[in-house]
């Protein structure tokens, strides 16, 4: 059993630590750098910036 | 699907790109998703019905104890933790689920990779659950807390949690954008996460249990990781993703969200233990988890400025936007779980609440006001996009948002205060046992009144879903220009 | 990307916007060139809240956590008041480890009554500071009445206590309660012997038959030291017993006799 609780410390140390090899990995390749970009990910060309979407309640000329 | 979208550019007035490749891209994907987010939405939908139902039942018996007190396998000991189980592993995760796949494939900007993959996921997900929520019925509970699916049946579902987390590495792995949005962060994660959660919990406490106090300690590091690391990620990932795509603006500061995805990810999984607060641990386990408890804070705080700042401004769309209402009010009950949350994790306030049904109301607040209201508004805007039908009755869909949004503050508020009342009621000596107990029989009356309400919601819901399924079936009516396009292109169409 | 957005702010049913001012503000947002501008910096009052909350936890973490100790429940008991016993040089001596650890048992057990200071409550818990039964030279007596209690009236420091005290055979072992006396012996001014858990067996196994509370008239029967404590504890010179022996009424040292006997 006591290779278990050590398992369970373990695990609890690994979430944490996955977490911040992770974090070593995004800061590495820049993904913190940049984070305008990032912010405008969702949007593109098709549903840019600036276009409200799922404007249907409450609209008469949505209506079918 | 390249007609229909064909259709799309010829209904865009004016600004019809040259890279028409790229403006089909969005329609490519969202119809790619169909089967295998359609499979899991539905299902966890079926899933809600069941699990409002047994939580009715449940209800009902906690004020009038003789409510279908002769069916053994409709006792409250075996309701309850049936409805926990349905509500937890078939509604709120398979529509996570299906949630989580359609932005996968919209943020790695791929059309949905290996669909057989997920759907198999999908067909395992509902066979274990039924077994496993059938054995509860039964009585063959594990009696353990947010594990009581029998032993049989959750290798089952393993198997296909971790079907959905190899499908998440393949989609990850050709993603066409290469750098990540912070909904891709929380999604990752919580794909990631969860399979390891549920086979450690399995392993330590039903195949090779552990002794003693380290049952309860690994029991709630498991039930607290299970909120914090699966479904709290997958709803944060959701606000991240609509709120910026309902309002077309982007959020509001990219750097306080990368901060919160980053100190959920350190401190959420320290803080379990806080629920053993006055139990037979050691004292220094459950004041790490009080102080990780704390520090939840800057996630908290940060998620909530961030997407404040981000609606700021724009209100206004909450009358128009059936996905932002929800979702909004989602990310409102997020701050305020939370900090509910973090109160309850204090030893001296824990000393009165617990035990309550404060902690019930609590529970429901994170679950169904914050993650259950963003999944339905995700779906809102999902599905008319992945099915190319427009959802059939904007009624329907007022009913369910106002029968929720009152159900849940009629269920959450009572019983959040009668909680506290009872908890001052059971640390007073002189007050016998039973008073307390009755006197939260008004209260609880309130939650099945609270219930039959949020089951209307849901009620409204499916059916207007059906409703749309039943166009998808029939002949092509009208292309989701509303929905798609947004509001000022609806206006040019529908003239 | 062209923008005709004459085209489509004829609606007039948009969103309270100018079209095209939001389709510039996408361009703009989009090809900025500079993304360092972009870069809010991280607001100074939420640097200063994660500090905040960092020394709280900081603090709290060392305050409450009972030393980080396996077997310590009770998170506020960590770091029990400085013995005020007289630090004699030596590291641990074996009284001032014994009064270390029955501060903690006298926190649990015995303060909710005698408080913290010792004082008792007057005319309720009598003192147990400069409380001539605590500093009587053998832990006879005291052994006897945390074991099984004690009810009736009692002279403390010339007041009159009659009042009822509880029994605490069976939620504390020997090495416990040796180490409460040993603590309440020399705390708060107080200075007398040490306390073994041997001498406590023994007193205990001697009076196992007891079921009900002493009396006031039942522990003068019981010499102060010496007596039931086996042979090779301190209180059990030779020298030390002829004393005690001495000083016995013949009925007194009839019933030792019996008690030896058993
Ligand atoms: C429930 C309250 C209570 C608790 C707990 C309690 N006592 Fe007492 N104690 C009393 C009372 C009351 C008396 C006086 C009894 C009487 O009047 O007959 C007393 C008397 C005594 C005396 C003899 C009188 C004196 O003041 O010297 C001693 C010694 C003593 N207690 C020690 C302890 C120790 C050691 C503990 C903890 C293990 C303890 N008590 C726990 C209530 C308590």
């Amino acid at each position: 059993m006591n290779v278990l609780a050590i398992l369970m410390i373990g695990g609890v140390l690994a979430v944490p630590g996955v977490a911040l090899v992770a974090l070593r990995w995004a800061s590495h390749r820049g993904e913190l750098n940049l984070p305008e970009r990032a912010a405008l990910l969702p949007f593109d060309e098709e549903e840019p910036v600036g276009r409200a979407t799922d404007q249907i309640l409450n609209r008469q000329s949505a209506e079918s | 699907m390249s007609a229909s979208s064909q259709t799309f550019s010829a209904l865009l007035p004016g600004d019809v790109s040259d890279d028409s490749s790229k403006r089909a891209l969005l329609a490519e994907i969202d119809a790619s998703c169909r089967v295998p987010v359609l499979f899991f939405v539905i299902s966890g939908l079926l899933w809600l019905l069941a699990g409002t139902a047994l939580a009715l039942v449940a209800s009902i018996k906690l004020h009038s104890p003789g409510f279908l007190a002769s069916w053994e396998f409709l006792t409250f000991g075996r309701v309850r933790p049936a409805h926990l189980n349905t509500v937890i592993y078939g509604f709120a995760s398979q529509t996570g689920i299906g949630v989580t796949l359609w932005l996968m494939c919209r943020l790695c900007r791929v059309p949905f990779v290996a669909p057989g993959l997920a759907t198999v996921a999908a067909i395992f997900w509902n066979i274990g659950l039924t077994v496993g929520v059938v054995g509860i019925l039964i009585g063959d509970s594990t009696s353990i807390e947010w594990l009581e699916l029998p032993r049989y049946s959750t290798p089952i579902l393993f198997f296909s949690y971790v079907l959905v987390a190899v499908w998440a590495i393949i989609t990850f792995r050709l993603r066409r954008e290469q750098h990540l949005y912070v909904s891709q962060w929380y999604l990752l994660a919580a794909i990631l996460w969860f399979p390891w959660l549920y086979a450690t919990a399995q392993i330590m406490l039903l195949i090779e249990p552990v002794r003693g106090v380290v049952q309860a300690a690994v029991n709630w590091w498991f039930a607290h990781n299970v909120l914090g690391l699966w479904f709290t990620p997958i709803g944060l990932a959701s606000i991240y993703y609509f709120i910026p795509k309902v309002i077309g603006r982007p959020i509001h500061s990219y750097y306080l969200s990368v901060l919160g995805f980053w100190s959920l990810a350190l401190f959420y999984n320290w803080n379990g233990l806080h629920h053993l607060i006055g139990g037979p641990m050691p004292a220094w386990m459950i004041t790490v988890s009080i102080v990780a408890s704390v520090m939840m804070l800057i996630p908290v705080t940060t998620v909530a400025i961030n997407h404040h700042m981000t609606m700021w401004g724009h209100f206004g769309k909450l009358k128009h936007s059936p996905t932002l209402r929800f979702v909004v009010v989602g990310a409102l009950c997020y701050t305020a779980t939370s900090l509910q949350g973090i109160a309850n994790s204090l030893r001296s306030y824990s000393e009165v609440v617990h035990f309550t049904h404060h902690t019930i109301a609590h529970a429901h607040l994170g679950l169904y006001g914050f993650f259950a209201m963003v999944m339905f508004g995700s779906l809102y805007y999902i599905i008319p996009r992945i099915t190319q039908r427009e959802w059939p009755s904007l009624g329907l869909i007022s009913l369910h948002f106002w029968a929720c949004f009152l159900g849940l503050a009629l269920y959450v508020v009572p019983l959040s205060l009668g909680g506290i009342l009872q908890g001052l009621a059971m640390n007073d000596a002189s007050v016998p046992f039973l008073k307390v107990v009755e006197g939260t029989l008004p209260w609880l009356k309130l939650r099945t009144f609270a219930g039959l309400l949020l089951g209307l919601g849901h009620v409204a819901f499916v059916g207007n879903l059906v409703w749309l399924l039943a166009r998808v079936f029939g002949p092509y009516r009208k292309p989701v220009v509303a929905i798609l396009m947004g509001a000022e292109t609806a206006a040019v169409v529908g003239k | 990307m062209s923008v005709h957005s004459d085209n489509r702010g004829q609606s007039g049913l948009d969103s309270g916007e100018a079209t095209d001012v939001r389709d510039l503000h996408a361009a703009i947002l989009r090809e900025r060139p500079d993304p360092i501008e972009g870069r809010e910096p991280l607001n100074l009052w939420v640097v200063a809240f994660i500090a905040a909350l960092l020394f709280w936890a900081g603090t709290y973490l060392t305050q409450y956590s009972g030393g980080f100790r396996s077997d310590e429940f009770a998170e506020r008991q960590i770091n029990p008041a400085p013995a005020p016993v007289a630090a004699g040089g030596g590291a641990e001596d074996p009284v001032s480890k014994a009064v270390k650890e029955g501060a903690i048992v006298f926190a649990t057990s015995c303060s909710p009554c005698h408080q913290a200071d010792g004082n008792g409550v007057s005319g309720q818990f009598p003192p147990l500071a400069a409380s001539e039964w605590v500093l009587a030279e053998g832990p006879n007596r005291i052994a006897r009445i945390v074991l099984n209690g004690l009810s009736g009236p009692i002279q403390v420091k010339g007041s009159e206590y009659n009042n009822a005290m509880n029994a605490f055979r069976d939620s504390l072992d020997d090495r416990q309660i040796a180490n409460v006396l040993t603590y309440i012996r020399n705390s708060w001014g107080n200075k007398a012997s040490l306390v073994t858990p041997a001498e406590v067996g023994a007193i205990r196994g001697g009076t196992s038959d007891r079921s009900q509370a002493w009396t006031v008239a039942d522990l003068e029967k019981v010499p102060v030291s010496g007596g039931a404590a086996p042979a090779g504890a301190p209180a059990l010179t030779p020298a030390a017993l002829k004393e005690a022996l001495k000083k016995l009424s013949p009925d007194e040292l009839k019933s030792v006799l019996q008690d030896v006997g058993k």
